[in-house]
């Protein structure tokens, strides 16, 4: 779609290949310089893995300069990275990875709020619930992706059916792990608060709460990277045609345009790095709050 | 080996056989079970325990309010399957071999990337655990390439492996990659120094150490990331099928739905279940073989945290690698 409406420009202008390598440098040289200055801002990981990342690339750079890789299959560095750009700067980039945010995001609060809240009830009530356990089990175990289908036929082809199944995927570990993290609550601390003369809201508040958080934190960790594999899945099965980096990836494999597909691969890359940092910022952010 | 199995299916018979069940039969033998498991419970109080009992009334219950629902047109069946029907279809499939040939693609093609990824995951994780420098250097890209989610790579192992086999077992091998590999170089790193000072002291070289501290310490963490790995690898396997396959459970379940054969769609879906629930059940057991095998000082420890350790798979992961 893209390779059609601007077929003149051709994106690997941007950035030339000994400009890539060059710039490459530069960053390694400023990088090192910078930790050098301020050793608190950039960690030595960040610095080696910026080198050890520039050294692949440049690499590769290198080989597909010398024609030893194909440039249809394996395209070089410097031609997908200055494709992000150039998908950027024609606007077709920010709407895919708005869609794709925003289905992964309104699930991902759908999940945490209705995980978090069955959850506590629960675990707290875990002996009533305990014969729940083998059907909550079974449907634990249906991977997302399979709830797909249903889900399309359910909710028909668009948002709803993609926001469906990818509920379903951040649900289920968010959920078992509220019910494992409200059950580790000491008794001896809820009887405290009872003695004390605490009712149920100052228990829930005082001791569940508290220690739950930390296991529902880990839950929003794993169930977020299920959800990255989740929503990429229901794009690629074209969910809703024409939105989502999912399908960006896919119609660009079908037109062999490597060079996106590679980009698109790349941007969800940085994305779930961004968005599992965030989650870890949240989790010191609230630590060192209480 | 039938590729596409369901068109052996439309030559041989109707697709939409009758339903050899019916609804009424199906209700009134759930009721029975129900009804039979309340009488021993009340009569017989010692032959069957409280939770037993109360999973048999919620599986009934649910069983019946699904079948109940349907049967009285409370919503559309062809939305929503009816239990009876999916009992007979699965007999029906299992009766013409469709069933069997897409659980053995499914399963084939599971075991091939799972086998790939524990190949290599296994022996570079151990390698890096050993070697902390060159860990430190490679941790960074290795944690933003477990970022990318596998399905993402699909189209582009479709690129460069052609149509076919390839790139699914490709995306498989890894989605159960990293949770491997990640445990195993914690694991590894955790092995006790004592331990080793103990090997090396009494003349032990480093195969010595390698063979009686570093891989029998690091065992339970790696088998802890083979069952992460196999739950994403699951996730990833089916995910693999809907979008790119002609044959499996996923490909069965995603053609059902395009032909608007609700039945066949739930009977791929149970399939999935069974099939997850029995392949985490034989990693559990493979769990508890070695980590009791070991016996001593670890076996009462680990024993213990496995008691307690009662989250299925997708639960446990590692978080303080990163």
């Amino acid at each position: 779609m893209h390779g059609n409406i601007f077929p003149e420009m051709e994106s690997g202008d941007i950035i030339s290949s000994p400009f890539f390598i060059l710039i490459l440098l530069l960053l390694c040289v400023a990088l090192a310089v910078a930790r050098r200055l301020f050793p608190n801002l950039v960690s030595s990981s960040i610095l080696k893995g910026f080198i050890v990342a520039s050294g692949i690339l440049s690499v590769w750079e290198i080989l597909s300069l010398l024609k030893l890789l194909s440039p249809v299959l394996l395209p070089p560095p410097s031609r997908f990275f200055s494709n992000i750009i150039y998908l950027w700067s024609i606007g077709f980039l920010q709407p895919q990875i708005g869609s794709t945010l925003y289905r992964l995001f309104a699930a991902f609060v759908l999940a945490l709020l209705s995980a978090v809240t069955l959850g506590i009830l629960v675990g707290y009530f875990s002996k009533r619930f305990s014969s729940l356990e083998s059907l909550i089990n079974a449907a634990r175990l249906i991977p997302a992706p399979a709830w797909l289908s249903l889900s399309i036929l359910w909710f028909g082809i668009g948002y709803a059916s993609a926001i469906f199944i990818i509920w379903l995927g951040v649900f289920f570990p968010i959920f078992m792990n509220t019910v494992n993290g409200v059950n580790k609550a000491e008794p001896v601390q809820v009887e405290t608060v009872l003695t004390f003369g605490g009712d149920k809201y100052d228990v829930l508040l005082e001791v569940i709460l508290p220690v739950a958080y930390q296991h529902i934190l880990t839950g929003a960790r794993i169930g977020l990277g299920i959800g990255w594999i989740t929503v990429i899945t229901a794009e690629l099965a074209s969910v809703d045609i024409g939105a989502g980096l999912g399908w960006m990836i896919q119609d660009s494999r079908i037109l062999l345009d490597t060079t996106t597909v590679l980009s698109g691969i790349i941007v969800v890359g940085v994305l779930g790095t961004i968005t599992d940092l965030m989650l870890k910022k949240l989790d010191g952010l609230v630590q060192g709050w209480s | 080996m039938c590729r596409d199995g369901h068109e052996l299916l439309e030559q041989t018979g109707s697709i939409s056989g009758r339903c050899t069940i019916h609804p009424l039969f199906f209700i009134a033998a759930v009721s029975a079970v129900l009804l039979l498991a309340t009488l021993s419970r009340y009569y017989a109080g010692h032959a069957i325990s409280g939770k037993l009992y109360g999973t048999f009334v919620v599986w009934s219950v649910f069983l019946l309010l699904w079948e109940g629902t349907l049967y009285l047109g409370i919503f559309r069946s062809m939305l929503l399957a009816p239990p009876s029907v999916i009992i007979a279809k699965t007999f029906y499939f299992l009766k013409k071999g469709y069933l069997q040939a897409n659980i053995i693609s499914t399963m084939s093609r599971f075991l091939a990337g799972f086998s790939l990824a524990l190949v290599i995951a296994v022996p570079v994780g151990i390698a890096l655990g050993l070697f902390k420098k060159a860990y430190d250097w490679l941790a960074p890209p290795l944690n933003f390439m477990r970022m990318i989610p596998a399905p993402a790579i699909l189209p582009f192992a479709i690129i460069l492996f052609g149509i076919g086999e390839g790139p699914a077992v490709f995306v498989i091998a890894l989605g159960c990659f990293f949770p491997i590999l990640l445990n195993t170089v914690q694991g590894v790193r955790e092995a006790e120094r004592i331990h080793i000072e103990v090997i090396q002291t009494m003349g032990g070289g480093r195969a010595d150490v390698l063979k009686h501290v570093i891989i029998p310490s690091a065992l339970p963490t790696i088998l802890t990331g083979i069952r992460i790995g196999f739950g994403i690898g699951w996730l990833v396997l089916v995910s693999a099928e809907i979008v790119a396959a002609d044959s499996g459970l996923g490909f069965m379940i995603e053609g059902a739905r395009s032909r608007l054969e609700t039945p066949t769609l739930f009977v791929g879906m149970t399939t999935v279940c069974a099939l997850g629930l029995t392949m985490d059940i034989f990693l559990k057991k493979i769990e508890r073989f070695f980590i009791l095998r070991r016996g001593g000082v670890f076996l009462s420890r680990c024993s213990e945290a496995l008691k307690k350790n009662k989250e299925p798979i997708f639960m446990r992961e590692v978080t303080k690698w990163s």
